[in-house]
């Protein structure tokens, strides 16, 4: 965490199922509508992008396979922040540990006979931000952060 | 529901679905559907038009994945047509823009079939 002033924050605790992704999306939609009203930098709708594209997958993520099948529905929290310099997003599930590979990529693609149909939302994700990572905190939550700078967005 | 799909017929074996809304984990299996009964009934030249697409993750690129495939095996192909910015921004960094080939506007890609 940075000691430079949010401009704006938006947080929500949401259940963890499929009904909380529009949830997710107007939370991102709110923070879009914070920016604008701040004009906060000229790259900051391309930065935003690249967010909410890595914010829903990581969401996807905790809703699939978070909690196992079968147990009461857990918890998702989202908390975005909007810098002067950058927005960022942070996610948290109390569900089984998760351990991100160290590496992660896009299943070949030259077989097109045999082309993936899924697999690659975490790959989508760290593509689509600056940084991500994640952590397995001290009181048994995953807690993801994503950030994505404004400057040399594209 | 998170997405409308409106299929026209447009010549022998291709077909445009429009999609509208978004393409994510919410509707892409509803999308996979409707790609493969549209191959089915006599349609494996797709094109896939994202004019009205707001978001699409990678389970909706997996329908589109999935919707490809379908084609091709009954000797057709799916193209995409105007898709947005980041639209555009997952088919590149995922490089599925090499099998999933996007076209400006629903017309060219129509042409190029």
């Amino acid at each position: 965490m940075s000691d430079d002033p949010v401009l704006a924050g938006i947080a929500v605790d949401l259940p963890a199922q499929l009904q909380a992704l529009d949830e997710v999306y107007a939370a991102l939609d709110r923070l879009e509508a914070a920016m604008n009203s701040l004009c906060v930098d000229p790259h900051g709708p391309t930065a935003l992008m690249g967010l909410r594209t890595a914010v829903i997958e990581i969401a996807t993520n905790i809703i699939r396979h978070a909690y196992p099948p079968g147990a009461p529905t857990g918890a998702l929290r989202l908390l975005l922040q909007l810098y002067a310099d950058r927005v960022e997003a942070h996610l948290s599930d109390d569900g089984i540990p998760y351990s991100l590979p160290e590496t992660l990529f896009m299943p070949d693609l030259d077989d097109l006979t045999d082309l993936p149909e899924g697999g690659f939302g975490l790959f989508l994700a760290r593509q689509s931000v600056d940084q991500l990572t994640h952590t397995r905190t001290d009181q048994g939550a995953n807690h993801w952060r994503l950030v994505k700078h404004f400057a040399g967005s594209t | 529901m998170t997405i409308a799909i409106h299929v026209e017929p447009l010549g022998p074996r291709l077909a445009v679905v429009k999609l509208s809304g978004r393409l994510d984990l919410l509707s892409a299996v509803e999308v996979k559907q409707r790609l493969a009964a549209v191959v089915n009934e006599g349609s494996p030249r797709l094109v896939v038009d994202l004019g009205e697409v707001s978001f699409i993750d990678s389970s909706g690129l997996g329908a589109l994945i999935s919707g490809l495939k379908a084609a091709r095996l009954a000797g057709g192909d799916l193209r995409i047509a105007r898709p947005d910015k980041q639209a555009r921004h997952i088919l590149q960094v995922s490089t599925l823009d090499r099998v999933l080939v996007p076209y400006a506007t629903v017309e060219e890609a129509v042409a190029a079939y």
